[in-house]
């Protein structure tokens, strides 16, 4: 298969999804599906680390809002246009990701978790003493005047993050497909192994951090745009860590479709309990339903279809 | 040049005030078939993992063909062609038996090319090994015996001129025992130089030219299998005084 072939697909899907959205008119349902779109972006980055390679990373939040007030910065100092946000968060969490790529060498397991945890605990603690950018009170960002062709800015932001979803689903896409992509779940299935067998897996492991940090980067440059006041506790949400964890873990995390497919119903499953019964509500829903599927359903969705697929044609 | 495939020069391993190797040296031939024993706890894995560079030793040199490799990482020495297995079967556990041998086929034989026919050359060292039928089979499923013919078949899917075996045979029957010895004579037939680390010493003295015995971090015989066997030494580290 062509290597744009998945990516063409993907924009043939968020066009169709925007068109079906254009023709409800009502603004609300752009405000959701970003939010979702958005966790696609998160789940797909943090399973490039988390997934493929087998480290899991809590510090979500640190490269999302890292992405954010970078984007934030950006914005203050020189009215920076939207691309150039997107891809300074991007350059920005990369180079995060690099670091904790280095962490690797040295913690393995749960005391990487740990580490990165802490990561976005003191990131947020900068932020917060950080005045230029806000501080703790956070800062109002105006968005720029809708481009033609768009009624509002949040119907534009819904489109840049929809095509920043699909690009991210590519790259997944691809490296899953690659020679790296088998290197890195070798390094996940047996690091001290897939050294031995010629496999360079401290250079994988700093591709790894860094592409995901990339795309964790750029989910955040956005967000600024998007909610207009960006203070602290929004962006270092610890409902990113969660979800970004949790939403490929629920779909499958050996897959590109696993994330896809856990961001696509817990993410929607969230933004209904939202509206509808409470906003306090979201933790819960993806605490019983990650609970349920560790027991039930370890290979998450994709690998819960496979097998009874397989069952069913052996 | 040594002239030695393989030449280990005064090497000294710590772990803190543990001195796991002092000053072991030994050469291994090419083509050689070259056993490595000594009692628990002597250091035989210990300077395994110095020379496929799991570790790195605190002194010494070793040399491979000639050329220092104590600063290479791990990978690039199985580039070179030191591949090992494991004592502790160590397979990928989300793939199948094939897909096992296609990891160290990517990226130690052909690491610039990651070609093609990868695949078809795992399939022809499975049948090499014997372990063709269970190709597509996931790799935890193997039973023990499976197990260890994988462990060689993805040793020498990296396309090792120096095959080191590290306790290859532990927890197999006689007859299984057999087999693996087997299959080492005839790799070693093809042009592999290996080194064997074992406690059975049936199979170690029947497969080694030579045999280095290691005991408290020291090397303290070197010799033939029978030079070994009536050596002082050797006796009083294994059964006391």
């Amino acid at each position: 298969m062509k290597r744009t072939f998945p990516f063409l697909i993907g924009l043939s899907v968020l066009l169709v999804l925007f068109l079906v959205l254009r023709g409800v008119g009502n603004r609300y349902y752009y405000f959701a599906s970003y939010v979702i779109l958005q966790y696609v972006l998160l789940a797909t980055a943090w399973n490039i680390l988390g997934g493929y390679t087998g480290y899991v990373n809590f510090g979500t939040p640190a490269f999302f809002a890292l992405g954010a007030y970078t984007a934030v910065l950006l914005i203050l100092l020189f009215k920076a246009p939207l691309p150039v946000l997107i891809v300074a968060g991007g350059l920005v969490g990369g180079l995060l990701g690099l670091g904790i790529g280095y962490l690797t060498l040295r913690l393995k397991g749960v005391f990487f978790s740990i580490a990165t945890l802490a990561l976005a605990v003191v990131l947020q603690t900068m932020v917060v003493n950080w005045e230029y950018v806000g501080g703790a009170k956070g800062i109002n960002i105006f968005r720029p005047p809708s481009p033609p062709w768009f009624s509002n800015y949040v119907e534009f932001l819904f489109l840049v993050m929809g095509v920043l979803a699909v690009a991210s689903v590519t790259v997944a896409w691809w490296i899953e497909r690659s020679w790296i992509g088998r290197g890195l779940a070798a390094i996940r299935d047996n690091e001290e192994a897939a050294e031995c067998m010629g496999v360079p897996t401290l250079k994988l492991k700093l591709l790894a951090t860094t592409v995901s940090g990339f795309l964790l980067g750029v989910a955040g440059a956005p967000f600024p745009y998007y909610v207009t006041l960006v203070e602290p506790a929004s962006a270092f949400d610890l409902n990113y860590a969660v979800n970004s964890l949790a939403m490929p873990m629920i779909g499958g995390t050996t897959t590109w479709m696993g994330p896809v497919v856990g961001a696509v119903l817990l993410g929607t499953a969230q933004q209904v309990a939202t509206v509808t019964i409470s906003s306090e509500l979201n933790l819960l829903i993806v605490g019983v339903v990650l609970v349920g599927f560790v027991i039930l359903a370890p290979q998450g969705i994709v690998g819960l279809v496979r097998k009874v697929w397989k069952e069913r044609t052996a | 040049m040594s002239g030695f495939l393989l030449e280990v020069r005064n090497v000294t391993k710590r772990f803190g005030g543990f001195t796991a190797l002092n000053t072991v040296s030994l050469q291994v031939k090419e083509g050689e078939r070259f056993g490595l024993i000594g009692p628990n706890g002597s250091g035989k894995t210990t300077l395994i993992n110095c020379i496929s560079g799991a570790l790195r030793n605190d002194g010494g040199q070793i040399l491979f063909r000639g050329r220092d490799i104590a600063a290479l990482p791990a990978h690039q020495r199985t580039r070179l062609g030191i591949a090992r297995s494991f004592q502790i079967p160590k397979p990928f556990a989300s793939m199948t038996v094939l897909q096992n041998l296609c990891i160290p086929l990517e990226y130690a034989a052909n690491p610039t090319s990651h070609g093609a026919d990868v695949p078809a050359e795992a399939m022809e060292i499975l049948r090499l090994i014997g372990l063709h039928a269970k190709a597509h089979a996931m790799s935890v499923g193997l039973n023990q015996i499976e197990m260890r013919k994988l462990e060689l078949a993805r040793a020498m899917a990296a396309r090792p001129k120096l095959l080191i075996s590290d306790e290859g045979m532990a927890g197999l029957s006689s007859g299984e025992v057999d087999d693996i010895l087997n299959l080492l004579f005839k790799l070693n037939e093809g042009g592999i130089t290996i080194v064997m680390i074992e406690h059975i010493m049936r199979a170690v003295m029947r497969f080694s030219e030579r045999i280095v015995v290691l005991d408290a971090g020291e090397k303290i015989a070197e010799g033939t299998p029978d030079e070994v066997v009536n050596n002082k030494a050797v006796e009083k580290a294994y059964l006391g005084e």
